[in-house]
């Protein structure tokens, strides 16, 4: 298979195995992608432990974009971004996983962003129960502790 | 009868309590600090106040000066405290004019307002973290150098802001004048008790001084603390003993239970008991420093 690949044309396999075919330009968006070819020490194959063949498609997706729209206008690349990170939790933890132990910069940085508007206006219990799987009770005992704690500072 | 109308009772119980166990952690709770610290960053003020509140870690996470240099232009020109008999927390924001400082305070509850306080020539040091002991916020007074050559001055070293009548004024550091820039940065205000302490570092020395009556700014030096200790109990980790490096990484922390506790970069993180004059090596520090925690 690889001796038919084209000359700039890299093999991404996930940890379960899958084979993805993806042009040398887009597999570098990722900088711990990048340094391997760039040290020569990647074959035709790259490993790319820890991340499944779903996120993996996701994140080619997404590089592809951005390789493809360079030349488009700022605010099209923008709204796909927004369109592209709006995911259920278990997606976008394993999405940002995958961008911070691959280092891409761009997708981290969407994925970052989409998070921080998701808890911009939220009040503490609502990001508690959303966030950070905090139970009724337990939400009802820290904010007793909170209190407390906060009094005890002065006098 | 009676008992199977009680049979609610370990149902709630199961649920309560063995449901927590089974729920996952919510996702962003298991995302690395820094990332976590970058989606906090991105955050409007009022929201980054919200945050805080939610648990210690984001707290802690919020409050190290990382974050605020994280959060690029806005760093450390905003300061939150806790105003005790308003019940909620305030804003403050330093803004530079041409030859002082404009101070603004935000109360957030009810109704949001910003609101002018009197300038003031002084800027602090490390904005963000205050020392706050009673109704006071401490800190060192960040001096600019327009030359190396400037000598500070001593008598405005230190400055003060108080939540009840919002008034901020300056006061000298204790002990002898220095005008020496260097040992101005080896200062710091700490807390012990109800008491505005300063620790002064000085060669293998640590001098801590009490503040023993705030409205004569009347300060009792109570502690010395040597720093010459066995080096074969508490070794070096980096080889580099550069006596004049020497008291750069040496860095005062906080006081706790009488405890001064310090961070000595190639040593490790320890606990000096004020009293028995006891070191303690808290050995957890020393296995793994995110890299985001040495910048200070």
């Amino acid at each position: 298979m690889s001796s038919s690949l084209e000359k700039n044309m890299l093999i991404l396999r996930s940890s379960d195995g899958e084979e993805f075919i993806v042009p040398e330009v887009v597999a570098v968006m990722s900088k711990a992608i990048k340094n391997m070819v760039e040290d020569e020490c990647a074959s035709n194959t790259i490993p790319v432990p820890n991340v499944d063949a779903n996120i993996l498609a996701m994140v080619i997706e997404f590089c592809k974009k951005h390789d493809e729209s360079e030349a488009e206008a700022a605010s099209d690349l923008k709204t796909f971004d927004s369109e592209f990170v709006n995911r259920g939790q278990e997606a976008l933890y394993d999405l940002i996983t995958a961008a911070n132990f691959r280092d891409v910069k761009e997708l981290l940085d969407a994925l970052c962003q989409n998070v921080a508007e998701m808890i911009k206006g939220k009040s503490v219990h609502h990001i508690r129960i959303q966030f950070l799987g905090y139970q009724l009770f337990e939400i009802l005992t820290s904010n007793f502790i909170w209190n407390i704690w906060c009094d005890r500072d002065f006098d | 009868m009676v008992a199977q109308w009680l049979t609610w009772i370990p149902h709630l119980w199961v649920q309560l309590v063995c449901s927590d166990t089974l729920h996952k952690e919510g996702f962003i709770g298991l995302l690395p600090d820094e990332i976590i610290i970058d989606i906090l960053s991105r955050l409007p003020t009022d929201s980054v106040l919200e945050c805080r509140r939610v648990c210690k870690k984001w707290l802690a996470l919020t409050s190290i000066p990382y974050f605020a240099s994280k959060r690029g232009a806005k760093q450390d020109d905003i300061c939150v405290f806790y105003h005790p008999l308003a019940m909620e927390s305030r804003v403050l924001h330093v803004l530079q004019k041409a030859n002082c400082f404009q101070y603004n305070i935000l109360t957030i509850g009810k109704n949001k307002l910003w609101r002018r306080l009197d300038s003031f020539s002084y800027r602090p040091k490390c904005f963000e973290t205050p020392t706050i002991v009673k109704r006071d916020l401490y800190w060192m007074v960040k001096h600019t150098y327009e030359n190396e050559y400037n000598i500070p001055p001593c008598n405005n070293s230190i400055m003060r802001f108080n939540m009840g009548t919002e008034q901020f004024c300056s006061m000298p550091h204790p002990g002898k004048e220095c005008h020496s820039r260097p040992m101005h940065e080896k200062m710091r205000l700490l807390k012990m008790g109800v008491k505005l302490c300063f620790g002064y570092l000085d060669a293998r020395l640590i001098d801590i001084w009490q503040l023993e009556d705030v409205k004569n700014w009347l300060w009792v030096k109570t502690y010395k603390v040597n720093l010459d200790w066995d080096v074969n109990c508490y070794p070096f980790v980096f080889s580099v003993i550069d006596p004049y490096y020497f008291n750069f990484e040496v860095k005062l922390l906080k006081i706790q239970n009488r405890e001064l506790l310090m961070d000595w970069y190639s040593r490790g993180l320890f606990a000096y008991h004020l009293d028995l004059g006891t070191i303690r090596k808290i050995d957890k520090a020393r296995m793994k420093r995110p890299g985001w925690l040495q910048c200070n």
